[in-house]
């Protein structure tokens, strides 16, 4: 497998190539490069299996090298305190790894890239990721799960509430239907940070367009949502509660 | 001398006797603007609609004294300057008008104009002092709430600088290359692995009230790996939160707090290890115990963690939190969140 690292600081290349020798003998690490523009100019002449991607460059953002051409190869993204990437990363489900590397962290990396490459699934969650930040605060108006045939498309507006069921959550629709994932409810709740969710309380996280009424009473008090479910907030959430409802009007 | 136009104050002259009226102001019309109101009620009127700075009141009047006139002339307009004139020297009237009237001078009746002109220019001196002063104060104010804001600015600034000081972006990057240039030392670069986790979530969650069980006990880990490092076998650290509590909350860096206090406080050696033990009870409390074998020196800042773990559940819950330290062990116990 022919890998690519792109990484500005020497010391910080030269030991994802040392760590990634000795995890894995048939890995072929390709070429070392620093900026965006070596970047382009290499993957347009030459073809990689990996990517590793670090997030600054010696002469601007990395995300400068998708503007230039197309990369359908996997990429694992590396960054040492970014945290409105690793925001993107989370929502995206694009794989990252923080610095310094934990090699377990990479070991578990480099096994999920390799089960995806032998399916012949097309990676969409770059694209995802891409779209997500061209669009600039627009936002993805369905969330994908998957399930044991494929993937469900849920949109996002028609959620009224996500409740977590022992490590799996209940995703109840307006339309009175349900579905069952194994994402954690607080997944659900990094991945619709940006849309009007509010998790009230460990087990429950709402769409708040479907909030009919908010009762006060003992601890944080009751939402009622529009399909009649009534649903705690907790102690511990109802200031910050009370203030997100404050915004709304 | 001051023209009518321009004078930036009008006197009120109150009297029942329309010819005590006319006498005051055929005698002061040239020197001050005058208006004159035969009786308490006009006198209120008067000042609702055109208020004026100088007050002056004969004090025998019928429905309303000039005493009790100046008194609600003094709580509706504190600013004017107010007098009372009596042709009685009725000592009572007289001590009432200056307690409750708040009165500037006390003239007797009958008065004679240069007196009585001399004690009006007084009276505009003393108002136009008091309303200097005013504006004085004021603008003493706005100059210390833009100190005040300054102040709050400069601090910010500051703040701001600190915080470039200890940029994370740097700090991670200088872990990363340390760990580089660690070579094949794997203990030691390890453990810079693990530092920098544990730094990673001090600065990612301290801001956070609550965050979920299941990330606080990975940091936990982290966090007690560093500590097994220094103390080797020393230190035993046994965790045992069934998986049905992982997504509880709890203020980030709660369980922290409790182990390095455990750890400040207690004798811990290889003959004498200290062991942690963490886990939940049936109340849905988590419980943090250690046996307890005090170092003969008391650490300082003593109990700070702990009323710090107190306010910050205190906020979120009404269940306490509680210490229990017997001879052989101290246990710590702290209440799950919804």
């Amino acid at each position: 497998m022919n890998v690519l690292i792109i990484e500005d600081e020497f010391h910080a290349a030269q030991n994802l190539e040392q760590m990634l020798k000795e995890l894995d003998k048939d890995l072929q690490i390709v070429a070392r490069i620093d900026s965006v523009t070596e970047s382009v100019n290499f993957l347009k002449a030459n073809e990689v299996d990996l990517i590793f991607l670090d997030i600054h460059l010696s002469d601007g953002n990395s995300f400068g090298i998708f503007d230039q051409i197309e990369v359908n190869k996997p990429i694992i993204f590396t960054t040492a305190f970014d945290q409105y990437a690793i925001k993107a990363f989370k929502q995206n489900s694009v794989d990252y790894l923080l610095k310094p590397i934990d090699p377990e962290e990479l070991t578990a990396a480099l096994k999920k890239v390799k089960n995806w490459m032998g399916s012949s699934k097309t990676d969409l969650r770059l694209k995802h990721l891409l779209e997500s930040m061209e669009k600039n605060g627009k936002k993805l108006d369905k969330l994908a799960f998957p399930t044991v045939d494929g993937l469900e498309f849920v949109p996002i507006n028609k959620i009224i509430r996500c409740e977590s069921d022992e490590g799996y959550t209940d995703i109840y629709l307006s339309d009175q239907t349900r579905v069952c994932t194994t994402r954690k409810l607080k997944e659900l709740e990094e991945l619709l940070e940006d849309y009007p969710f509010f998790r009230t309380h460990r087990s429950f996280l709402i769409n708040l367009d479907f909030m009919r009424k908010y009762q006060r009473g003992d601890a944080g008090g009751h939402v009622i949502m529009e399909d009649g479910t009534k649903i705690p907030v907790a102690r511990r959430k109802k200031e910050a509660f009370l203030e997100r409802l404050s915004q709304l009007q | 001398m001051i023209t009518t136009a321009e004078a930036p104050y009008q006197i009120l002259y109150i009297d029942d006797e329309p010819q005590n009226l006319m006498l005051f102001k055929a005698t002061f019309r040239r020197f001050y603007p005058i208006i004159t109101a035969n009786g308490a009620q006009e006198a209120l009127e008067i000042m609702e609609a055109n208020p004026c700075q100088i007050i002056i009141s004969d004090q025998r009047m019928p429905y309303m004294t000039g005493t009790e006139l100046l008194e609600e002339i003094n709580r509706k307009y504190p600013n004017t300057i107010r007098m009372i004139m009596t042709a009685f020297s009725d000592t009572q009237a007289m001590l009432d008008s200056i307690n409750k009237g708040k009165i500037y001078h006390y003239i007797t009746k009958p008065w004679d104009s240069n007196e009585l002109k001399s004690i009006i220019d007084n009276a505009i001196e003393s108002y136009d002092l008091k309303t200097t002063n005013q504006s004085l104060l004021l603008e003493k104010n706005n100059l210390l709430v833009k100190a005040e804001k300054q102040k709050k600015e400069n601090i910010l600034a500051q703040y701001e600088i600190l915080k470039n000081q200890v940029n994370p972006h740097f700090l991670f990057n200088c872990l990363n290359t340390l760990y580089s240039l660690l070579g094949d030392q794997t203990d030691a670069k390890a453990f810079v692995t693990k530092m920098s986790k544990v730094y990673r979530y001090l600065l990612t969650f301290r801001n956070q009230t609550s965050i979920e069980l299941e990330e606080e006990l990975k940091f936990i880990d982290d966090y007690i790996y560093l500590q097994k490092i220094r103390f080797g076998d020393s230190l035993i650290f046994e965790s045992a939160v069934p998986e049905q509590y992982y997504d509880f909350f709890l203020p980030p860096l709660s369980i922290q707090i409790l182990i390095e206090n455990a750890i400040k406080h207690n004798v811990i050696s290889q003959s004498k290890p200290l062991r942690i033990h963490i886990a939940v009870d049936e109340d849905e409390f988590l419980v943090v115990s250690n046996n307890f074998q005090p170092r003969l020196e008391k650490a300082d800042s003593t109990g700070i963690g702990i009323s710090n773990i107190r306010d910050r559940f205190n906020f979120m819950t009404e269940r306490k939190p509680s210490f229990e330290q017997t001879t052989e062990s101290f246990i710590a116990k702290i209440p799950l969140l919804d």
